[in-house]
């Protein structure tokens, strides 16, 4: 994945969040939903306490926002299809039960945190459409099961 | 009803009009505007790098395949319902570029002093082009569904892709006054 990362400690901060984190995170969207939880919810600032001993504050800062924007743009350009298994992953890799967790995903729409700062209106109304679609399909083939009725 | 499609087919006709039209064109004449200056200067692209992509995801008909293989009406209504609600934002997203960036032009153009009526003109012809090709689209999208206007959206998108380079470019002699 390609960075547009300035500052070299910020580089160096990126690389080894994707080497040591982020690579053995499986599926983009469970990756997106790791980095969304690295930022504060009152002040959007990112933060990363083992990071950010080797590489400073600031340097972090920027790798992680730099990170979640990427896997933002990466999931809302990706096909329908490829959402669907990203999402299917993110179920699979939870603790809760499919049922449960599409449930309240369509309800409460807790996805919506994991939108990062300064993305154009066009990219979110596109990414959360498809994520209401794909999650509308998990719901369809759930439903299919034979165990759910 | 006769009346509704009589209408249909005025549009219909008129979007195959601008379609025929627009490939007559080179996008890229929007640079022409700047030719002879030498204050053009080479804008960072990196912001609207997305912006094809985006407008091929939302017009996928991959997407559109995909949603038909898992055979079930509520959720083709659904895909139709989002896609369009999508696809309509897209284009007021860009018909208000097109706005902002005619209204800039007009405001830079009242301090010139060496306006060229014909290059005006012309100028002129291409927003109202634009934003008629934007409002046909719109249309478009209303009466067939996001799939319809595929290669219309994606022909705004090349001019619009085009824009901001221009409107640099179209100040660019202003600005030596």
């Amino acid at each position: 994945m390609s960075s547009t990362l300035l500052h070299a400690d910020a580089r160096k901060a990126y690389d080894d969040l994707w080497q040591r984190t982020l690579a053995k995170i499986n599926g983009d969207l469970n990756r997106l939903i790791y980095l969304a939880s690295t930022r504060d919810y009152n002040s959007g600032r990112y933060h990363h306490a083992g990071l950010e001993t080797h590489f400073g504050a600031e340097a972090v800062r920027e790798a992680l926002e730099t990170a979640h924007r990427e896997l933002f743009e990466k999931l809302t350009l990706c096909s329908l299809e490829e959402l669907v298994i990203q999402l299917a992953l993110y179920v699979q890799c939870s603790r809760e039960t499919p049922e449960e967790l599409l449930k309240t995903w369509r309800t409460l729409q807790p996805y919506r945190v994991a939108i990062p700062l300064d993305v154009e209106p066009l990219t979110v109304h596109l990414f959360l459409s498809n994520l209401k679609l794909a999650l509308e399909v998990l719901q369809q083939r759930q439903s299919r099961l034979p165990d759910h009725r | 009803m006769l009346i509704l499609v009589l209408c249909i087919i005025a549009a219909v006709a008129l979007v195959l009009a601008l379609v025929a039209f627009s490939r007559s064109r080179n996008t890229t004449d929007w640079t022409s505007v700047s030719q002879g200056s030498s204050t053009v200067r080479q804008l960072s692209r990196s912001s609207f790098a997305n912006a094809s992509a985006i407008q091929e995801a939302i017009f996928s008909r991959e997407d559109w395949e995909f949603i038909k293989r898992e055979e079930c009406p509520a959720l083709e209504e659904l895909f139709v319902s989002e896609r369009k609600a999508v696809a309509c934002y897209w284009l007021t997203v860009t018909s208000s570029r097109i706005s902002a960036i005619r209204h800039n032009h007009l405001q830079n153009s009242r301090l010139a002093h060496n306006l060229s009526p014909g290059q005006e003109l012309r100028l002129l012809g291409r927003f109202l082009y634009l934003s008629l090709v934007c409002r046909v689209g719109l249309l478009v999208i209303q009466l067939g569904g996001p799939l319809a206007p595929a290669n219309l959206t994606a022909h705004i998108q090349r001019i619009a892709d085009g824009l901001p380079v221009a409107r640099e470019n179209s100040f660019a002699p202003f600005r030596e006054n």
